[in-house]
């Protein structure tokens, strides 16, 4: 694996911002680690966007 | 000089296996991180993450020898502290490796900053995927779900527990 390259893409794009306690809360209730779709509704400036989040989880 | 000391004087140093570690921030110029890729350091140092947040440099010390290197930042926001980059000596890595407990160290320093901060000891990270067993089996680090993983007030503590130790330098 090229390290150097893994960390220039890693520093290019902006860190995503995610509700870590609201995922962790989601983990526990699932019983499971959330699919990447998943924690994408958990990224700050997504959770609001309410289609995609109670489409991924109905009950809230 | 290569690298500019902050004013810090850290009240915190890591004591594994009689080992002690010390712990400064330093500003990494171009030079040194050039210096530090010729020695067989992997990652340009000199490179900044893209965030709006302010990245703080972590070096790790025994005696006067680099042994580890971090960057992370406080999420204010969002209550815990990212680790944007860890890498520990070349002479610390593989078989013949010198010290194995220098990411340790490094880990411990990032969570007992987060407990400090008031975030509850929570440290978030997005690994190297070849590492992510390491960090689970190795750290206790729990998995996100999107390639990251996090420490919790738990994992740090237990972080802290094992790596560090309060002394009154």
């Amino acid at each position: 694996m090229d390290m150097l390259a893994w960390q220039k893409e890693q520093f290019s794009r902006p860190q995503e911002v995610i509700d870590i306690r609201a995922i962790i809360s989601k983990q526990a209730e699932l019983g499971r680690v959330l699919t990447e779709e998943e924690v994408g509704a958990f990224i700050v400036g997504h959770r609001t966007a309410k289609d995609g989040f109670t489409k991924l989880f109905p009950a809230g | 000089m290569l690298l500019s000391y902050a004013q810090d004087c850290f009240k915190i140093r890591g004591i594994i296996n009689s080992m002690k570690y010390r712990f400064e921030h330093v500003n990494i110029t171009k030079d040194f991180a050039k210096s530090l890729m010729q020695k067989g350091w992997v990652f340009d140092w000199s490179i900044m993450p893209n965030t709006d947040l302010e990245v703080i440099n972590l070096s790790v010390f025994a005696g006067s020898v680099l042994e580890g290197l971090a960057y992370y930042a406080q999420d204010r926001k969002e209550l815990y502290n990212f680790l944007y980059l860890l890498e520990i000596a070349p002479h610390n890595r593989g078989e013949g490796r010198i010290n194995s407990d220098v990411a340790g160290v490094i880990l411990a320093y990032v969570a007992r900053d987060s407990i400090e901060a008031g975030f509850d000891g929570f440290v978030v990270f997005e690994p190297i995927s070849v590492l992510r067993e390491l960090y689970a089996s190795k750290y206790g680090a729990k998995p996100i779900g999107n390639n990251r993983m996090y420490f919790d007030t738990q994992g740090a503590e237990s972080l802290v527990r094992k790596y560090l130790e309060r002394s009154q330098a």
